[in-house]
């Protein structure tokens, strides 16, 4: 199975997901002109390691800024590693923020207080 | 929610300069646009919190007009909306505010969802806001359907709208964010 790399720009995350580790990272800001368009590969290549792969998962994420409809992904996200990890597999996420960055903070808490996955908040 | 203006709850418009304004078609450039003047132009010496705030806002609200105005323009292979946006700054607050068409019976509903937002405190709206980025996208929504909680909860200030009949089927829909330029408690 392929690594994904995404480059980061202004208005997309930086993807790199690493097939051979199960370290995926997500990074940096989110406000895609169609945010469909841009999380539907990232999802389609969670699904395809988790039938294939079948491995551990760290999720790393370290975002600045997720607009509306980003959140929603980010948050099916960490359902499908909840469903994932139900099913016996070990997922790990890690969601980074800056100390400063309250909405980050607080987003981070909001979607840890969700899920029963081994959820780090990790301050930088 | 409280409303964190002053004790009326109502905006003082004569001491508020317009710092930008923009009429046109709200395409994803001048969203682009418009977030780069608010990061790097518009508020040098502001808190980066309050900024990322107005930014936030300003990408919401950007992103409502050019969705779901019923003014339209050719673009690309299909049709952006047209609307407006103004931003207006006074020693305390900063105030987007946009305006575009609507059809008046989307405009009574949009403004009475708001209105129920509004009223809610902080856990009710966590509550409603994580019930809806887990849930079903609602029809009709083309984006997540959480842009106002999301401003709502950014600002901790209710978000204002106005509606204002053009004919029998159609008004105009003002809505304002309306963002205090220091946090309370810094």
């Amino acid at each position: 199975m392929d690594n994904l790399v995404l480059e980061k720009t202004s208005d997309r995350l930086g993807v790199n997901f690493d097939a051979s580790t199960g370290i995926l990272e997500l990074a940096g800001s989110s406000y895609p002109e169609n945010t469909i368009e841009f999380f539907e590969p990232v999802i389609n290549w969670i699904n395809q390691y988790m039938l294939e792969i079948t491995g551990k998962i760290t999720m790393n994420l370290k975002l600045d800024y997720l607009n509306s409809s980003s959140v929603k992904f980010v948050s099916d996200i960490i359902d499908k590693l909840a469903l994932y990890h139900k099913s016996g597999a070990e997922v790990e996420v890690n969601w980074y923020f800056n100390e400063d960055d309250e909405d980050i903070e607080e987003m981070g808490m909001d979607l840890k207080e969700e899920t029963k996955l081994p959820f780090n908040l990790i301050a930088n | 929610m409280g409303d964190n203006l002053n004790d009326s709850g109502s905006i003082d418009f004569e001491s508020l300069q317009v710092c930008y304004e923009f009429k046109g078609a709200f395409t994803h450039e001048k969203l682009k646009e418009i977030g780069d003047l608010i990061n790097e132009k518009l508020f040098p010496d502001f808190n980066p919190k309050v900024r990322k705030r107005i930014f936030a806002c300003s990408n919401e609200m950007v992103q409502n007009v050019g969705f779901y105005s019923m003014e339209r323009t050719a673009f690309n292979e299909g049709t952006i909306g047209v609307g407006s946006i103004k931003i207006l700054i006074n020693d305390e607050l900063v105030i987007l505010e946009t305006e575009n068409k609507i059809e008046s019976s989307t405009g009574i509903r949009l403004t009475g969802k708001i209105d129920v937002l509004n009223r809610m405190g902080e856990d009710e709206l966590k509550k409603v806001y994580l019930e809806k980025i887990r849930g079903e996208t609602e029809e009709g929504s083309k984006g997540a359907g959480i842009g106002f909680i999301e401003i709502i909860k950014r600002t901790k200030n209710p978000v204002r709208t106005e509606l204002q009949l053009i004919d029998n089927e159609y008004s105009l829909i003002k809505i304002r964010s309306i963002i205090r330029k220091e946090k309370e408690n810094g």
